[in-house]
């Protein structure tokens, strides 16, 4: 096993998760993982199917609670926490499948999340802006069920951010996308980032993994495998077996 | 405050996306069907009134289910439970202080919180107990049949609270009607009195109804209904938001459950039984559940249309019902007013265009 931790204080971390181990039944889905993501940081998680990096998401989210480790945000323990109190510090994720509200349009979807952080009357003002910011402005009274793929995986990726998290998870937020709205995602995260945001991402495109040029953690069988940039990871030869094929 | 203002502020507390009707026509024919309700005794015989007084009266079960399910997504089959909780309540306690205070006021507190209560707990286990679905459809089926099973054993002198006898599958007799005020200035609520107390009470509760369900708790709820994976991680605490809304919905039907022995002045076990606990459930479903006046529109239609066929000798009233249930829920899932009122809405609005 490859491993490039590099040496950062804990001070720095925004989320650290310890130890970590995870059973369904028999099956180990996630077994004794490390990661810490530092503030300000773009964070991908890699690896084959069956690495358990949904389960580490869901684990971050509380739907699943560990069998064992810690996980650890802004410097608190949340490892025994719900969901919602979750969020409420400050954690914020988008699903890889878009989860919306169907029945409802575009507005009142964006609604939802910005009426626990605006007030009743800068919230019409403040839905204009985000919806304009992803370019859902000319679609907001469209019903949600109605808008393409994309457009609502944007729509869901702006509601996350409209609770203003510290911490966004994004489970592959390019899934189903054409490479042109996969290039405009990248550039509305690399933006997101440049104003402060940290970042956590599951993706499968290494396409769009360079263009974000993200810190890396490649998992592998439920394990964590290697750590690096992504020119490390790519040069690391058991990486390169695991996931990335032979060359 | 001037016209324009109070105008503008009832746009904002009543109006909203949850509510179909928002326009000037909608609200001007809403007072005048409300002006004709309040006039109706002036017009009806006392029979009609009793009548009309009696369907108004379960309304607040059609409300209370509209709230918990066509909001919230939550398929409720313990409005029955509360009703009926209600209406024993009140004949308990009624029965055994009539007499010494002269007023049934207690008697109305304890029929609409003994259900509030009793729905908070079942609620509390049930949502923070993470079950959903139709898990909670059947808890509380299960609950309304375990009401009416024990109440239905029931028989015999030792089963008595103080003066009021449960009476088995009998029921309990003897309820005194609602006579709220203290001292000297209570007032029978009996006949006439009785249709006023009640249609004023409709009136105000689905106007509270309305507002609470265009508020932010209304937009939590609707999400939460909707998406609870999504809602929760916004940062919304779900168990808490279904929560308030089941036990809203069970305090109303307690409520119905009153007026209900306070207008028959009896109550039996079957006011609990599996054909009574989905009538409200068809009523709402087929009216349209995520619109309060749908729900309300389907209930005094529904139970006018029961009645009928009670009248004319049908015994296929029930069976009929299934029927309209069935078709309704096959071909128009959303029940059948919300698509009526659109359709007007768009006709309206193409004759508003014609004539500019």
């Amino acid at each position: 096993m490859n491993t490039m931790m590099k040496n950062e204080t804990a001070s720095e971390k925004l989320l650290e998760i310890q130890n970590v181990s995870k059973s369904f039944g028999g099956l180990k889905a996630v077994k004794d993982v490390n990661i810490g993501v530092t503030k300000g940081e773009i964070h991908c998680l890699i690896g084959p199917n069956g690495a358990g990096k949904s389960t580490i998401f869901r684990l971050i989210m509380g739907y699943h609670h560990p069998d064992q480790g810690k996980i650890i945000f802004k410097g608190s323990d949340i490892t025994a926490k719900a969901p919602f109190q979750r969020a409420r510090l400050g954690l914020s994720i988008k699903f890889q499948t878009p989860s919306v509200y169907q029945d409802l349009t575009v507005r009142q979807n964006m609604h939802i999340p910005m009426q626990l952080v605006s007030s009743t009357k800068d919230i019409d003002a403040e839905i204009d802006k985000q919806l304009a910011l992803l370019n859902l402005y000319d679609i907001s009274e469209r019903l949600v069920k109605n808008i393409s793929h994309g457009q609502r995986q944007w729509l869901e990726i702006g509601m996350a951010l409209a609770v203003k998290p510290d911490l966004l998870l994004l489970d592959e937020p390019t899934a189903g996308m054409s490479p042109d709205e996969t290039q405009r995602t990248a550039q509305i995260i690399l933006q997101l980032n440049k104003n402060g945001m940290t970042v956590l991402a599951i993706e499968h495109d290494m396409e769009f993994v360079r263009t974000l040029n993200p810190k890396i953690t490649v998992l592998h069988l439920g394990q964590f495998f290697a750590e690096g940039t992504l020119e490390e990871i790519e040069n690391n030869e058991e990486v390169r077996l695991i996931y990335l094929g032979k060359k | 405050m001037s016209l324009k203002n109070i105008s503008s502020w009832w746009q904002r507390a009543f109006n909203g996306p949850q509510s179909l009707g928002r326009g000037k026509v909608f609200w001007i024919s809403f007072w005048a069907v409300t002006a004709i309700l309040y006039l109706y005794p002036l017009l009806g015989g006392e029979y009609e009134v009793n009548n009309l007084a009696y369907f108004l009266s379960g309304l607040f079960l059609a409300l209370g289910l509209s709230l918990i399910w066509g909001h919230g997504d939550v398929l409720s089959f313990g409005q029955m439970a509360f009703f009926g909780m209600g209406g024993y309540a009140y004949g308990i306690i009624g029965i055994n202080l009539i007499e010494k205070t002269g007023n049934t006021n207690l008697a109305l507190l304890g029929g609409i919180l003994f259900p509030l209560i009793f729905a908070l707990i079942l609620g509390y286990f049930m949502f923070y107990g993470r079950v959903s679905g139709v898990y909670v459809s059947i808890l509380t089926l299960v609950t309304t049949l375990v009401f009416e099973t024990f109440l239905g054993q029931t028989a015999g002198p030792q089963w008595a609270i103080g003066k009021a006898e449960l009476g088995g599958y009998n029921g309990m007799t003897n309820i005194p009607p609602l006579q709220l005020g203290f001292g000297k200035s209570v007032v029978l609520f009996d006949g006439i009195p009785f249709y006023y107390f009640v249609l004023t009470t409709v009136l105000l509760v689905y106007l509270w109804l309305r507002h609470l369900v265009n508020s932010k708790y209304g937009n939590s709820l609707v999400a939460t209904g909707s998406n609870p994976e999504r809602t929760e991680v916004f940062g919304y605490d779900i168990r808490l938001i279904q929560l308030i809304s089941f036990a809203i919905a069970g305090g109303l039907a307690g409520f119905s459950g009153v007026l209900y022995v306070s207008w028959g002045r009896y109550i039996t076990p079957s006011t609990m039984g599996l054909t009574t606990a989905a009538l409200p459930v068809i009523w709402v479903a087929i009216g349209g559940r995520k619109s309060l006046l749908a729900a309300i529109i389907s209930a005094m239609v529904l139970q006018y249309f029961t009645q009928f066929l009670s009248i004319t000798g049908s015994e296929f009233a029930l069976v009929m019902l299934g029927v309209i249930l069935v078709l309704v829920v096959m071909y128009i899932p959303e029940g059948i007013i919300p698509p009526l009122a659109r359709r007007m809405t768009h006709l309206l609005t193409k004759k508003k265009a014609a004539v500019k």
